[in-house]
């Protein structure tokens, strides 16, 4: 039997999306439905003491909406329930929803909305970290801070009295939007006192969750369905319950189907982004080198609302103290509140923002110390067998020597640099660079996470041999419902074309979690392998033609039947979640990247020109999947580098949510991508995989942070890396 | 509002439709004549995702109005497939290469690449690159996107050399 695991198996759905005839949320079509839409705070603080109505409009036809109308909880369902669906009294941030309005007509809809106004008592704001620290405004808890979380390891001061230097810096990473191309959009109707929702969405069994807390309803009352997936990157991961529930509320009311589009102002002015941080970073250091100490504040801006956002400050500490063997480490975790849109998932979690400090400050370090970058790391990596700071015993799988030499080979450092050189002698005006940063991302949920979910995944074995991949796992884009198959192909021993992935329907598909964390292939990929392995085991065939027979024999009279399993938990994993100590991860996947980078020293522009990465992400199932999603994410992490910024107006509103004002990486913008793979099988994971989605995200704004300092020898500790930081810098 | 009436053809077939001067030709392809393949990423003429040819031209259907329209002749995604639904060869080289992520970018740079081949666009990879700088793509990093056009003009020439 050929091998498909390995092979660059076409996407399921590449002629729909290529053709045009794929059905995103807005595609569907829809009989007697109205449009719905919200009606949100036109300030960032205060108190609601009245809504009304222009008694010169015509409301006929208008369905309104607003908390009193919610059966159930007003609470959005997350890690914290802190949220609601609709304002009661209290105002937390500019736009949030207030009322909703649904109409047949979307320009009547529109004008509807213009003749909304509110009452409100105005309260003062915070928008950035500094000023929620600074507590002059109390907008949120008692002070402030919805959560701390501490991780320590060994003696702080007596690292630091061994230490011939200490160096402090403060870094700041601004928001980021995911800016997935297709807003929102999520349509709701009810039958039978149930309701249905279908939509854009990572994570169907969330919004199952959440709804039936806001209609106070049964399991099988509330059917949750994907449609085609325009992106996500995180940013569908928990705001989906939200829309969901506004569509819901208005379909309950008006009896009618309801559609929510978003437009992309909208979508880019309340919906989740990645948190802002703060991270005060200090390391001791002998002279040869070696790290002492580490001691760090990172300080997350969870938004208006706590959410989920302590999951994501969790990932954030676990990734923060870097690819080093550390024997003393404080990394206080907090996070604040400020009057914002909460803030969420965003492909790396929270280690975008801590990579970029830890690895910004030992390139600082290297060159105080008159280093190279990749002496000091080299000496400090963690090594096979090595520990983390969280006392996590690693194994012989620390590849983080091997992928950095790989990078710098790929990249011909030596030759490279003397390239650079030569280059910088010659010109006046521009000047070249390389740097780098090495990082890695533990796979899967954080600690407990995949015990506590419990994933269950399955196939449904129909009587002409077909196989459908039962998952809740969602196509956004990234490639799962051709890489799941893959895997159960190869399981059953049988060629690709009996295998493809169910509809994502919760009426229809277990719960095997959600779409994040990198968990797909490698945890839900596994629990299929094994499926493939019992079922291929009780029916006991040979071949191709003696499956057909043995699986008409076994199913008999019926037509299907349904297989699972669910999530084993690898030996030896052991987290405890009050102290921070054990196994923060089953795995990691390990990567470094080079970046050459041109600063321009009139304008200051910043031009990348070559990128190199290589990544350890076990076995590749599908290598051209995999390289579209490393090149992906590394172009992200581009734009999180040197334009990406979200700026607030005077009502603290987003002055530039729109794609003329916030820039993403255009194709102009784009390096030479050099892509490599690290190849090890990880021994838990389907044939070898581990996850890959988020680690492309984690490197890129320290390399190329790095490369600039490099080229012109200047410190940055800002993103994003602007014209204006340098020129600052430069003139100083 | 006033309504106009408007005769364009639309993947060489007629219509006349009757709506409002300011009506984006993007909402009519898509809620009057249900052509969905033309996708709305911004509505503001910035991500490339509403990209169709009016008379040869490349052009934003969300910033388009229905004024705009009369005589003309509109070619969306829907029809540069092959007469029974299958890709192009513009599409199949975007399918090869691993070109198509989440997909709702895809249409608009399907349609930068045909005008791009059509006018004789050469393998040339910053000629290329300035061909497709209206279109957003966040899944890809554009390298693949930029590997499948390469692609379609190889298949390209091939088929003018038979
Ligand atoms: S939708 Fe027309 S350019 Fe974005
Ligand atoms: S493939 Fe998703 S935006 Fe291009």
């Amino acid at each position: 039997m050929e091998k498909v695991v390995g092979k660059n198996i076409e996407r399921f759905d590449a002629k729909s999306k290529v053709t045009g005839t794929a059905l995103y949320a807005d595609d569907i079509p829809l009989n007697d439905f109205l449009y719905g839409a919200q009606v949100g705070s036109p300030v960032a603080r205060g108190i609601l003491k009245a809504i009304k109505k222009d008694p010169d409009f015509d409301w006929t036809g208008f369905t309104f909406v607003d908390y009193k109308d919610i059966p159930g909880k007003n609470e959005v369902e997350s890690v914290v329930w802190d949220m609601p669906f609709l304002v009661e009294s209290e105002i937390r941030y500019h736009g949030q929803a207030i009322l909703l309005l649904a109409h047949k007509n979307k320009e009547t809809l529109e004008e509807g909305i213009k003749r909304i106004s509110f009452d409100i008592e105005e309260l003062p704001y915070v928008t950035t970290i500094d000023e929620s620290l600074s507590k002059k405004i109390i907008m949120a808890r008692e002070d402030n801070v919805f959560r701390t979380k501490l991780l320590h390891r060994g003696d702080l001061e007596k690292g630091f009295k061994n230490a011939d230097f200490i160096f402090e810096n403060t870094y700041y990473t601004p928001h980021q939007e995911q800016a997935y191309i297709e807003p929102f959009a999520m349509t709701a109707h009810w039958e039978n006192n149930k309701v249905y929702i279908k939509g854009t969405m990572q994570c169907p069994y969330y919004i199952h969750g959440g709804l039936k807390v806001l209609f106070d309803k049964k399991d099988d009352e509330v059917i949750i369905a994907q449609s085609a997936v325009g992106g996500a990157f995180g940013g569908k991961e928990d705001y989906p319950t939200v829309i969901s529930g506004h569509a819901a509320l208005l379909s309950l009311k008006s009896g009618k189907t309801v559609k929510i589009i978003y437009d992309r102002d909208l979508d880019m002015n309340i919906t989740t982004k990645r948190h802002p941080s703060k991270s005060v970073v200090k390391i001791g250091v002998t002279k040869s080198g070696k790290i002492t100490a580490l001691d760090m504040d990172f300080i997350l801006d969870g938004g208006a609302y706590e959410t989920m956002s302590s999951v994501i400050l969790a990932r954030g500490m676990l990734h923060a103290f870097g690819p080093y063997e550390l024997a003393n480490v404080r990394i206080n975790g907090v996070i604040v509140a400020t009057n914002t849109p909460p803030n969420g998932a965003f492909r790396g979690f929270g280690a975008p923002q801590s990579f970029f400090a830890i690895e910004s400050q030992i390139d600082l370090i290297a060159q105080k110390l008159n280093m190279s970058p990749s002496e000091l790391r080299k000496l400090n990596f963690v090594k096979k067998n090595g520990t983390f700071p969280t006392g996590q015993l690693l194994g012989d799988d620390v590849l983080i020597t091997e992928v950095f030499e790989q990078m710098l080979n790929n990249a011909d450092y030596e030759n490279l640099q003397k390239e650079i050189a030569e280059f910088n002698k010659n010109n006046k005006t521009k000047k070249r660079g390389f740097g780098f940063s090495t990082f890695f991302h533990g796979a899967g949920f954080t600690g407990n996470g995949e015990v506590m979910v419990a994933s269950k995944a399955g196939v449904r074995l129909q009587k002409d041999g077909k196989v459908f991949v039962l998952v809740a796992n969602t196509e956004m884009g990234q490639g799962a419902h051709t890489v799941l198959p893959q895997i159960v192909a190869e399981a059953l021993e049988l060629p690709m074309d009996y295998v493809r992935t169910e509809k994502v329907d919760t009426s229809i598909v277990p719960n095997s979690g959600p779409t994040v964390a990198s968990r797909t292939t490698m945890i839900v990929g596994e629990i299929l392998r094994r499926v493939g392995k019992k079922i291929k085991k009780t029916l006991n065939y040979n071949n191709e033609s003696d499956y057909l027979e043995k699986v008409k024999a076994y199913l008999n009279n019926k037509d299907s039947e349904n297989f699972y399993e669910t999530y084993n938990k690898p030996p030896k994993i052991v987290w405890d979640d009050e102290n921070y100590r054990g196994d923060a991860y089953g795995t990691y996947a390990w990567a470094a990247y080079g970046v050459l980078t041109e600063v321009d020293t009139l304008s200051y522009d910043v031009k990348l020109i070559n990128a190199w990465s290589v990544f350890d992400i076990g076995k590749v199932i599908n290598p051209l999947l995999a390289s579209g999603q490393v090149e992906g994410g590394m172009i992200q992490s581009f734009g999180y580098a040197l334009t990406e910024n979200i700026v607030f107006d005077k009502k603290g509103k987003y002055w530039n949510a729109d794609f003329t004002n916030y820039i993403i990486p255009s194709i102009m913008d784009v390096p030479k991508m050099h892509i490599d793979f690290y190849n090890r099988e990880y021994e838990f994971g389907p044939y070898g995989a581990k996850g890959l989605g988020e680690l492309p995200m984690d490197g890129g704004a320290p390399a190329v942070n790095n490369a600039i300092r490099n080229a012109i020898g200047v410190d940055l500790f800002n993103l994003p890396l602007s014209p204006e930081q340098i020129m600052d810098k430069m003139e100083r | 509002m006033n309504k106009i009436k408007v005769s364009f053809k639309v993947n060489n077939k007629d219509y006349e439709i009757e709506t409002t001067p300011l009506r984006r030709l993007l909402d009519i392809l898509r809620e009057d004549l249900k052509l969905m393949g033309t996708k709305e990423g911004c509505g503001e003429g910035e991500c490339g995702a509403c990209s169709v040819l009016i008379d040869g031209e490349l052009s934003l259907a969300c910033i388009t109005p229905a004024t705009q329209l009369e005589g003309k002749e509109i070619l969306t995604i829907e029809g540069i497939s092959d007469k029974d639904g299958e890709p192009s060869y513009i599409q199949k080289a975007f399918i090869d290469k691993g070109a198509v992520q989440c997909g709702f970018c895809t249409p608009g740079f399907v349609m930068a690449t045909h005008k791009y081949i059509k006018d004789g666009g050469s393998n040339d990879e910053t000629k290329i690159k300035e061909a497709l700088s209206g279109n957003f793509c966040r899944c890809t990093g554009y390298a693949k996107i930029v590997d499948g056009v390469k692609e379609a003009i190889v298949r390209h020439n091939d088929k003018e050399a038979k």
